[in-house]
């Protein structure tokens, strides 16, 4: 055996789902199977087997994300990620693109601050050519010059499709600006243009080196799969790789700020948009529950506080909310408003601050604790309908916690939350001092 | 963030065949039932117990198209309005028996069409088909919600401007489509939308909400008794007249052209190369599908390989074939520096013109038939989807052999008929090129591409 069993069990998930009008609990039931091990090499597998189509959702996530990076090489891991489509040692340039394409299988892949995932969708048949094709770029990426040099101009360009020419990504660049000085979410994931067309494949090469390694991923294969067939082929396929050390960082953690910060971009925009951000908790965190159920009752939906009065009763935006960003350190706890025409941004931003203060002084009512904890609970339904969203599922709960049952856990805890909890964190992270606010302003005339 | 484009993929575009996998890579038609009632509704039922979730769609037969000269964006304020309250629900009371659910409701309005949707944990399924039936059934239109509305809907479209490459769709459609519905936005104008009353609302709901030319879904987890509730709601909906279709003119392609829309400041330009393409019920359909993915259907498609790989020009550029009602457009969409704009139309062209000369090589045309067959599945994966698949091919009255008969028929085309689809498809020599940019910067290229130019202000 070249793995090690780490569990397997056919969750059954039971839960107590409250009925807001109703004196009684139903309990709802999710058959989800799933079943972990690891390599000896330290590659963590997760199944979970589901032939309801004839396709695979094959997830490869690496622990590595803009929080690795330095000053004056931002954007390195997204860079990375690019360069990942460019060919390896056996399925060299071009030729990873077009076999994937000959094959029936589509590919994409994403760059978080903590994380950067692959996946594709593919006919159940191909399997075992895509575990090829991932081990190949897992150890023997090309990072050939000549690549570089024309993938630099594409993430120029995809760097001004996303920031320099919209005026949404600028904002929210100045807030995370502001809202993290020491700590490195303080620069965009996609990096600054400056670092972006200074990489080298030397650069690279040490990044994916130290990163892209079996003991620094996790492999989520959903979908039509026959269990012990996939980790034979697992086995096959990845024990050949070798484990790396990865050193342990600690990331710096933030000062309190003493007082308000505002921030102001002028762009040719018709009406006024503005971001409030407070310094939040990281993924797991006891209070991230309390909080994510406080965000849905402030702003989730038409039926939120902040909708009723800024967009209903006062007509004053056309968009309004909030959420709360947990990331592998401390996020950011965000309100957001779109403006209407003439609106006035300070009485917004004091009707803003009245229905947090009445949220830190008086309890929320039952109903809505309990609408908030049933949206929750239909997201979470809503992302197991496909074999994609499964994956996804669990990728994100293995790579942040190191255990994707804390999926379930999470909704434990979500159900657990009391109106005194959502008092508390409202009155904890909500502090006027602690915020920062950046608006986006249509251009003086 | 995602290292490459978004493809922009509409079901009605994925569209392939309903299947449930009882044994390892093996297919099985999921099960469907369809219902019609007597005032005219049809019903399409598609069980899944496999999650506690229930879906309802309702797909209307028309959409902004029919809006009334001087009246564009009724339909949409109409159907925006539905979560305005009901009858005997007021717009906040009906916000939050929804959402008590977890539920919310969702409307989409098309040219073609309209969709009202809703789902919900399965727990509460017949709270939910109560609400879903009394939102279509008995929409309120109460003139103070009314003004509410049409107040957000003006300031979304003064919004729309602010994202360029939305922006360039718009000045895009109506500069090929002109006065022809398509050349509309379905939210209407500033002053179209302004001039709106309560009484146009409620004629534009009596002329699209018809029983006769509406389809519903029922899908996911539900019992007997919520199937019955809702048969019985919708029983009560009340059968009117068809309208005939108004004859909208057929839009006309015309001679190769650029027309640059001015905005200065801008940082980046974005580009469409367009002209008129085909109907959905085109016979060729499944053939402009294939001939698509070779060229910029996907990352391996010619567009990308030549203009984002090879030379760095983009971080996008991808082909679509919108095929609705009337014609839509065929379309490459893309964006890049301002001083590549010359050299970016260039290999575009280039790529395009030389695709229509050679058509696909085998091992392309092959290689496209192994992405539709094998992402086929995909796009009916849930009930959801297969339900809006089997709806929109009602709508446009294609038979549901589309479905069944989908690896059978995409298999059985062959080289000449995906070359006889490029040559209607794809005639390099009537795109029109819309580019939204700042002059200065890319005038000068623009001159030197050797083409017919218009400038026009953008806004």
């Amino acid at each position: 055996m070249f793995f090690q069993k780490l569990g397997s069990a056919l969750l059954v998930l039971l839960f107590l789902v409250f009925a807001p009008d109703q004196a009684f609990s139903k309990t709802l039931k999710i058959d989800f199977p799933v079943e972990k091990f690891q390599l000896k090499n330290g590659l963590t597998v997760l199944l979970a087997p589901d032939s309801s189509v004839p396709l695979i959702s094959y997830h490869t996530w690496y622990k590595v994300g803009s929080r690795n990076e330095n000053v004056g090489t931002t954007g390195a891991a997204h860079m990375l990620e690019h360069m990942m489509f460019k060919g390896a040692k056996k399925y060299s340039g071009k030729d990873f693109d077009r076999i994937l394409h000959e094959n029936g299988i589509t590919n994409n892949a994403f760059t978080t601050w903590d994380y950067t995932g692959f996946y594709q969708n593919l006919p159940s048949a191909k399997l075992e050519l895509m575990m090829d094709m991932e081990v190949d770029r897992m150890r023997y990426l090309s990072l050939n010059p000549e690549d570089l040099k024309s993938e630099l101009q594409v993430v120029g360009e995809e760097r001004r499709w996303r920031v320099d020419n919209n005026p949404f990504g600028l904002l929210q660049e100045a807030l995370f600006g502001e809202m993290y000085k020491v700590h490195p979410y303080r620069w965009p994931v996609i990096g600054y243009m400056q670092d972006i067309q200074a990489y080298t494949s030397e650069k690279l090469k040490f990044f994916y080196d130290k990163f892209y390694v079996p003991n620094n991923a996790v492999l989520v294969i959903s979908g039509d799969i026959d269990v012990q067939k996939t980790k034979a082929l697992v086995e096959k396929y990845y024990s050949r790789l070798e484990a790396r050390p990865v050193a342990k960082v600690e990331f710096p953690r933030e000062d309190r700020r003493s007082q308000p910060v505002r921030k102001e971009i002028r762009w040719d925009v018709q009406n006024i948009s503005f971001n409030i951000g407070y310094p939040g908790v990281k993924a797991g965190h006891p209070d991230s529950y309390p909080l994510d159920v406080a965000l849905a009752i402030l702003g989730d939906g038409m039926s939120s506080r902040l909708y009723e009065r800024l967009a209903y009763k006062d007509s004053l935006v056309t968009h309004v909310g909030g959420y709360n960003m947990t990331n592998a350190d401390p996020g950011v706890i965000f309100i957001y408003a779109l403006l209407k025409s003439k609106a006035d941004q300070k009485k917004a931003e004091q009707i803003i601050q009245q229905e947090i203060d009445k949220m830190k002084n008086i309890k929320v009512s039952e109903m809505e604790l309990q609408r908030a904890k049933n949206k929750y609970l239909k997201g979470f339904v809503d992302k197991l309908q496909t074999i994609d969203g499964k994956a996804q599922t669990l990728a994100v709960n293995e790579i942040l916690f190191g255990d994707y049952r804390e999926v379930y856990r999470e909704l434990e805890k979500v159900k657990a939350v009391t109106s005194e909890d959502i008092r508390r964190v409202m009155k904890q992270y909500f502090q006027a001092q602690q915020s920062v606010t950046a608006t986006l302003l249509p251009k003086k005339k | 963030m995602l290292k490459k484009i978004s493809f922009l993929l509409s079901l009605s575009i994925l569209a392939s065949c309903s299947h449930l996998g009882s044994q390892q890579g093996q297919f099985q038609l999921r099960p469907s039932e369809e219902v019609k009632l007597e005032n005219g509704l049809t019903v399409i039922f598609i069980p899944n117990s496999s999650l506690p979730r229930l879906g309802l769609q309702l797909l209307l037969k028309n959409g902004s198209a029919t809006d009334p000269q001087g009246k564009e964006g009724v339909s949409l304020l109409m159907t925006q309005m539905l979560e305005m309250g009901t009858t005997t629900r007021s717009a906040t009371k009906l916000a939050s028996e929804l959402e008590n659910l977890g539920s919310e409701l969702n409307q989409n309005v098309t040219s073609d069409y309209i969709t009202v949707s809703t789902s919900g944990l399965s727990q509460y399924e017949s709270d939910l088909a109560t609400l879903f039936a009394d939102v279509i059934l008995n929409p309120a239109f109460e003139a103070k919600e009314i003004i509410k509305k049409k107040s957000e809907q003006i300031s979304s479209l003064q919004r729309m401007r602010d994202d360029p490459s939305s922006w360039t769709d718009v000045l895009t459609d109506r500069e090929i489509f002109g006065s022809h519905p398509y050349g509309k936005l379905s939210a209407g104008s500033e002053k179209s939308v302004s001039n709106l009353q309560r009484a146009d609302v409620i004629r534009q709901y009596f002329k699209i909400f018809k029983p006769n030319e509406a389809i519903l879904s029922v899908t996911g987890q539900y019992s007997p008794e919520t199937r019955e509730l809702l048969l019985n709601q919708f029983k009560k909906w009340q059968y009117r007249e068809s309208e005939k279709a108004v004859a909208v003119p057929a839009v006309t392609n015309q001679r190769l052209r650029v027309i640059l829309f001015h905005q200065k400041g801008l940082q980046q330009t974005q580009i469409r190369m367009s002209r008129v393409g085909v109907q959905r019920t085109d016979p060729l359909f499944l053939s402009y599908r294939l001939a698509n993915m070779t060229l910029g259907g996907a990352f391996a498609s010619r567009l990308n390989q030549k203009v984002r790989d090879d030379k760095g020009l983009t971080y996008s550029i991808y082909s679509q074939v919108d095929a609705r009602k009337d014609p839509g457009l065929f379309e490459v969409s893309t964006f890049t520096r301002h001083e590549k704009v010359k050299e970016t139309i260039e290999t575009s062209l280039e790529t395009l013109r030389e695709y229509v000369k050679e058509g696909p090589t085998a091992r392309e045309l092959s290689a496209a038939k192994s992405v539709l067959i094998g992402q086929f599945p995909a796009a009916l994966e849930t009930t959801d989807r297969m339900a809006f698949n089997m709806m929109l091919l009602r709508l446009y009255g294609i038979s549901d052999d589309y479905l069944k008969k989908f690896n059978q028929n995409v298999n059985g085309i062959s080289r000449s008929q995906v070359r006889e689809a490029i040559e209607k498809l794809i005639v390099p020599e009537e795109l029109q090129i819309v580019v939204y940019s700042d002059r200065e910067a890319v005038e000068a290229q623009l001159k030197a591409l050797g083409i017919p130019l218009i400038v026009k202000e953008a806004r």
